[in-house]
This record gives structure tokens, sequence and C-alpha cells, in this order.
């Protein structure tokens, strides 16, 4: 660091204890560069990896990227055991599988060429899906029934929305398909019994409380048929409970919708089951106590279930019944913040370092007063048609801080999406994003 | 002197009557010295015009400056230097001690400016920090208090 000498150095004055040089500081004028910069900073090749205003050739370390890496010296079990599905398996109340081998006319000769030539296919309609890893996955009769009971599919049945199935978990594109009741296609056994079609979401019961023992769960009972005669459409039943669509609601992700089918010999009464009124409240259901109460009768054959996510079809159907459609969001944590310092010791940006320990009080407040203010002079608050008009002049103009803050506005991001919202501040940030799609939306 | 040069002197050279101009001279002094405490007209203290041209000063006692460098061979940075050389930084408490005292009072009292763009900004909320440290002394005033502290009461009143 050079030292200047003061002009006014030679200028004694009794008792000023005037400065003669520019004061010492004990940091150097540039960094010490060998100190952290290593031993090849000054070396012969220095402008080959250039790196900053220092012209030194640093060696920094060999950052690898954290990527997930698969040590397979690390992996122990088979495969099996690694994907073995671990649910207790101690109660079946279904029927016992009759394993039916199907009997295809088979050309050894011929079938070996066609493997050979890779020409050759299976026909998967013949087979019969018998996993129930599937199920133990989704939960799927822990939430109907109780921990430990399961079934065989013992009967075939076939739900289809128009073009869409009811498979084994798969994910129905738009909830609007299900505006009416399915194709339900159910084999014939050939007896003289009777089914019944259970269908229930599994994830749709927004009003009780989750119980202190998890066996009693609750589901929505959206369709109830019961007593179709064997072989018989499902219409040639009596409907219980009319077809409700499913309703998920917004912001709950994927609900699973399960077609449960039962087998019986003779007719039941279901008169005590019947639901008239349409309120989704009424419609709350236990499949294991619908199933205890009829043990002796029923007997479940099969299950197939779906995944329903919200669509706006989900809000008609509930205003059809007369209820509204809610909302749901997630509730994020307040981001961490260090402890403010009256002055950082680190030069920080002033207005986002203030802008982070200002009380949302204050901010709504200062929204609202800011919203009054245009409501008076411009008679309307609404934002900008584009996010700022007079770009090149206010870039030049103001500071970098306020043009964006200015931005921010006109097109009403964060803070100021409540300038531009009919009601309050309860999930701004939503209902702006929403207004914003509506707009788009053609 | 170029006017004798190319002959047009008496044209161009008035003769008039000597008047009294007070001249004031710019002192070559160094940057430190800048702090002028009795001016020779008024006697009275002078605020460092190079500090108020480079920094603002918000009613709480913050002064604000904008990043050194920051239009220095900016085709040469990377994407951070672009995003956050424009930011508006916060000085140390030792700086804003500093240009408190080269400030005049004037400078040091609350602004109030209408649609001010940084009215948000003139008042701090969140700050916890002791106001007192172990041995009793104050922790966030400045060691030498400018006016007495009824004066300064009146003044220095936002520090939330």
């Amino acid at each position: 660091m050079r030292r200047v000498r003061s002009i006014y150095a030679e200028h004694y004055i009794k008792r000023s204890h005037r400065a003669k040089f520019t004061p010492r500081v004990n940091r150097p004028w540039r960094p010490r560069v060998i100190a952290w910069a290593g031993p090849g900073a000054f070396m012969r090749d220095r402008w080959y990896e250039r790196d900053g205003w220092y012209k030194a050739r640093i060696q920094k370390p060999e950052v690898v990227p954290r990527l997930h890496i698969i040590d397979p010296d690390r992996i122990v079990d088979t495969f099996e055991e690694a994907t073995r599905v671990v649910k207790p398996k101690e109660i079946n109340i279904g029927f016992k599988r009759t394993s039916k081998t199907p009997t295809i006319a088979r050309d050894e000769a011929a079938l070996e060429i066609a493997a050979h030539k890779r020409t050759l296919e299976v026909d998967l309609s013949q087979l019969s899906f018998d996993q129930l890893s599937i199920y133990d996955h989704f939960n799927i009769f822990e939430d109907l029934f109780v921990p430990g009971v399961y079934f065989n599919t013992t009967q075939k049945v076939a739900v289809r929305y128009g073009s869409e199935s009811v498979a084994r978990g798969n994910l129905i594109s738009s909830t609007s398909i299900a505006k009416e009741a399915p194709e339900v296609e159910i084999e014939a056994l050939g007896t003289d019994a009777y089914n019944t079609l259970l269908m229930v979401n599994l994830d749709g019961d927004a009003y009780t409380p989750e119980a202190e023992n998890e066996f009693d769960k609750t589901q929505i009972l959206h369709w109830f048929v019961g007593n179709i005669p064997d072989g018989a459409k499902v219409d040639s039943g009596e409907t219980v409970v009319p077809y409700l669509p499913p309703t998920p609601y917004k912001g709950t992700g994927y609900h699973r919708v399960a077609f449960l089918l039962l087998r019986h010999k003779e007719k039941i009464d279901f008169s005590s089951n019947k639901i008239t009124s349409l309120s989704l409240a009424d419609r709350i259901f236990r499949v294991n106590r619908f199933a205890k109460q009829h043990e002796s009768t029923l007997t479940p054959t099969a299950v197939s279930f779906a995944q329903f996510r919200w669509d706006e079809s989900v809000d008609e159907t509930l205003h059809a019944i007369g209820s509204k459609s809610p909302r749901f969001f997630y509730e994020w944590n307040e981001p961490l913040k260090p402890e403010q310092k009256e002055y950082p010791a680190k030069p920080m940006p002033f207005n986002l370092y203030l802008d982070m320990y200002r009380p949302p009080e204050v901010v709504q407040r200062e929204m609202f007063s800011k919203k009054l203010e245009r409501l008076v002079h411009d008679g309307k608050c609404e934002p900008a048609p584009y996010p700022d008009m007079f770009y090149a002049e206010n870039r030049k103009k103001l500071p970098n801080w306020q043009h964006k803050e200015l931005i921010k506005e006109n097109t009403g991001a964060g803070k100021y999406a409540s300038l531009y919202l009919k009601s309050g501040f309860v999930n701004a940030v939503e209902q702006a994003s929403d207004e914003k799609k509506k707009e788009t939306a053609v | 002197m170029a006017s004798s040069m190319l002959g047009f002197s008496s044209f161009l050279t008035k003769t008039t009557a000597p008047t009294l101009t007070a001249v004031r001279g710019v002192a070559r002094i160094p940057h430190y010295e800048h702090h002028i405490r009795f001016d020779p007209a008024t006697g009275r203290k002078r605020p460092a015009q190079d500090a108020l041209d480079r920094f603002k000063r918000l009613n709480n006692g913050m002064w604000i400056r904008a990043h050194p460098g920051r239009n220095k061979m900016r085709y040469a940075k990377n994407q951070i230097f672009e995003e956050t050389a424009d930011y508006f930084e916060t000085s140390t408490k030792e700086e804003c001690m500093i240009l408190d005292k080269i400030a005049s009072p004037f400078w040091l009292r609350r602004k109030y400016y209408p649609n001010d763009p940084y009215e948000p900004y003139h008042v701090r909320y969140g700050l916890n920090s002791p106001r007192v440290d172990h041995k009793g002394r104050f922790v966030r005033e400045r060691p030498k208090v400018l006016l007495d502290d009824t004066t300064a009461a009146k003044h220095f009143n936002d520090l939330q």
C-alpha cells in the first residue's frame, strides 16, 4: 500500500497531532496470491488458466458433482429380497384361487422358430393378473378392511370410462371422463349367485378426523349397486346409492378410487345402506364395518382401482350437489433468517435485507394504503398491461432496485399480488395465479 | 494572449475599473482533510460534498452506497456479478459514524419527501440486539454525542 505524504506535513502546529502520511493498515494492497492460489500460481505457464484480475494461475480443488453413485460392492440383498413387500397375510377373506392353465395348441417347432426370429407374441388377454403386491404397495386392503386381511382375485371385472379402463392404480388422465357411470363387465361364473359392486374413494373423506386406532378407516361411497344376477349387466341390479363422480379436492393430490366386487348366494336387503341426500358428508362409508356386518353372506372376489386428481369437472360436481369446492394449499415453513444486525458487517443489499425483517402486518398495511391511493387517484387498481411501458427510460433513470420493484408492482408479483385481489390476503399467491390462468384460458 | 497574437488586442480587451470580487479558491488538499470543521465564509461545519454525492442517508442512520467497481469491466465479469453489481449496499457501523461526522447536522435530520421510494426503508424492524453492554455502556449510540439528549431525542427517534 503506497503511503501518501500530506502537503501539510511540514506545517507544524503545536498540539495538533496532524498526520503526516496516510494511515498504515495491516492488509496487503493485493491478496497474497501464493497463500491460497497454490504453488503453481507464478509458474512459467501461468497465462494458460487465468482466473480473474490477479492474473495468476490457481489450482482449485477438483469438485466432483454429487451424483447418486451405485456401488455394487455395497449391495448385499438379492433383487427378490430388496423388492419384497413385507405385509402380513394372515386372513384370507376371499375365495380359494383355482389355478387355471389355459390350453393352447402348441406347435413346438414353429414356436421355437418364431422365438428365434423374435416374432413370437404373447396374448396378454389370456393371462390373469394374480399378484397382490400392487395392492400392498397402495395399501388397498389395509384401507378397505384391516391390516392382515387379503383376498385373491377370483372373478374378472372390467371397469371402463370410455377408452380408459380402471385397472390397478393407473392414473386417469382427466376426472371429467368420470362424469357418467362406467361400463362394468362382470365375468359370469355360471352359478346362481348375485354380485354387488361398491365404488369407494379411499382418500376422499375430509370430514372424519384420523382415529387413534387406525383400523376404523372411512371412505366416501360413490356408487353402490347390489344384487346383480350372475351374467347380467350392472343395470339389472338395484342401485342402493346413485352414482357420483369422484371428487378429489384441489391441492390434495391423487385419490385412490376402488371398485370392490362382492359375491353372495341370496339377495340381501340393502335398504339400511340407502343414501338419498346429495351431500358428500352423508356418503361417509366404512367398508370394513359393512363387510363385517354381512360377513356370513358376502365374499369379496375382485378389486380394481385407479387414481383421480382434481379437474374443473370436480368443481361442477360439487356445485351440483350443493356444496362448495374447497382449495387446499401446502403450508410452507417460514424461511430461516439470520439474526438481524443494525449495521451488517458485510455490505448487504439494503432493500432486500430490510425487506426480509419487515413484519407481514406492516407489508399488508403498506400494500393496502397503496391500493387505496390508486383507487382514489385513478379510480381503479388494475395490473398494468405491460411489466414496464417505459422500460428503456426507467432502466437509465431509476436505480436498479427501484426499477425491479416497479416491474413487480406492475405485474403483481410477490407482496404486490394483494393489490389486485378482490378480497383480503388469504392465499394471495394462489388467487393471483388462478386469475392469471383464467385470463390466459381461451 | 490569443487575442494579442491575432492582432485584435485593442478591440477585445476592455479596460474597466478594478472591482472587489470575493474569490473562493479550491484548495488542493488531500482526501483525509476534506472534513471542514470551520469554513472561512461562515465559520460553520461544511459537509464533504464527495460523500454526499456518493452516499445516501436513511432516516434510521444507515448510509447507503453503490457497489464500488460496478461499471468496471462488466464484459469480463460473471452472471453473479451482473446481478449483484447494481445492488445498493449498506455501510458498516464505523463507516456510518464517519459519514455522520463529515456531513453537517442538516443531513442528520429526518427527511420527509413526497412519493419517496425509500419510504419503507426509513424505519428498521426486528432489531433485538441489546442497547447496553455488560459494563452499562450504550452499544448502538455513537461515542461522541453531537447534541444534548433532549435535542437528540427530538430528531433521532426511529431505532425500533
